[in-house]
């Protein structure tokens, strides 16, 4: 396992994702730059420069030419990926914590944060399916959805829900056009950090403080598998080829870490077999928590982003396809 | 007498994961099943696996 290292951040990275055809990897950041980086020698296409705040999240569209970001500087950011050029900026009360593209490219979905007498917000915003700079300024639905605050979400199959985990440790089923909640279920006892679906949208995978992961069917909300762990996460990534695996990290923030040793192999990315829930092995190397994993859609490679403010990726040796765990 | 326990163990074991990788088989077997129905009712393209062919028949 060669790990490549990203070195084009200066601060913490909060969301990093690869493009469909996994030759693009896009980060972000909390030094407000969003880079996208050549997967498999680590080298930098290019910077998207415009925000002015903590970059907290960012999607790609399926055809690699749409980038939307969304940043603690009140704004959704959307991108012409190949010429950097910034399409279209978005206005909000308040920070936008999770972008989303929706499963046929012609929805984004944006969640803001709750702050000072304003509410969180749904909204749901059309863009072309392709490059245009005509996108509307107005959103086709804003949601102020109830219970507790919406911390990650995404698109179900078909684009027919959007599901969003929750600071409770609820995941909930909403409907895309009344944001009316459909299905909810308490799978975690702490905030979910991380919501990422399969390829098919029909499972998808959680993270949360409580230092677990689960897989859920998508339509029933139903837990199908726990992967329990030693450290609150942060992320959880499903590998979508090759092998059944998932991929977990998280880790102490260092204020909360009393004792040096006690830091010591807890920024791993950990490995478990998806349908088996054993850990199979853990891959080193991030100097604090990681914030966020990301796998290549062929799984060929992934890459976690650290609070220590760098991006690792490592291409997977032969050894790693030809694995076979012993039943 | 401990050899042949802990074989029976791990045959015990070997059960065990057999019958959750053959649990999680039929239940994709189901559910891409279901999907693919959804997809056809709602006249969207079929799955990803085939989303490439689409696209080479874009370009040409």
């Amino acid at each position: 396992l060669r790990p490549i290292l990203l070195r084009g951040h200066e601060r913490s990275l909060t969301q990093i994702k690869y493009n469909r055809e996994g030759d693009l990897l896009f980060s972000v950041s909390k030094d407000h730059v969003i880079n996208a980086w050549f997967s498999h020698n680590g080298e930098r296409l290019g910077t998207y420069d415009g925000h002015v705040g903590t970059v907290w999240t960012v999607d790609v569209n399926s055809s690699t030419t749409l980038l939307v970001s969304g940043s603690a500087d009140n704004t959704a950011k959307l991108w012409d990926v190949s010429n950097g050029k910034c399409l279209k900026s978005w206005e909000f009360n308040t920070a936008v914590r999770r972008v989303l593209f929706s499963e046929d490219d012609k929805k984004v979905l944006l969640v803001t944060e709750p702050r000072m007498g304003f509410p969180a917000t749904l909204q749901i915003f059309h863009v072309e399916n392709g490059i245009t700079e005509t996108v509307s300024s107005e959103p086709l639905a804003v949601f102020h959805p109830e219970g507790p605050k919406i911390t990650v979400a995404a698109w179900g199959p078909l684009d027919k829900y959007i599901v969003v985990g929750r600071e409770n440790g609820s995941v909930a089923l909403m409907d895309p056009h009344t944001g009316k909640y459909i299905t909810t279920n308490k799978v975690h006892e702490l905030t979910l950090t991380d919501l990422q679906m399969s390829t098919d949208r029909t499972y998808f995978i959680t993270s949360s403080k409580d230092k677990s992961a689960k897989i859920l069917e998508t339509d029933s909300l139903e837990v199908l598998k726990t992967y329990t762990t030693d450290t609150p996460l942060n992320s959880a990534a499903i590998m979508p080829k090759n092998q059944e695996f998932v991929v977990v990290g998280g880790g102490q923030e260092a204020m909360d870490v009393t004792r040096t040793s006690s830091r010591q192999g807890k920024f791993e990315c950990r490995f478990w077999h998806k349908i088996l829930e054993e850990e199979v092995g853990r891959v080193r190397g991030h100097f604090g928590p990681i914030n966020t994993i990301a796998i290549h859609p062929d799984g060929r490679s992934f890459a976690s982003g650290g609070e220590d403010g760098y991006v690792r990726v490592h291409h997977f040796d032969d050894d790693f396809f030809t694995f076979k765990f012993q039943i | 007498q401990d050899m042949e326990s802990s074989s029976q163990v791990s045959t015990a074991e070997r059960q065990r994961r057999r019958q959750l990788l053959e649990d999680w088989a039929n239940w994709r077997k189901r559910v891409e099943a279901d999907l693919a129905l959804e997809r056809a009712a709602s006249g969207q393209q079929v799955s990803t696996a085939t989303a490439e062919d689409e696209e080479a028949e874009e370009v040409d």
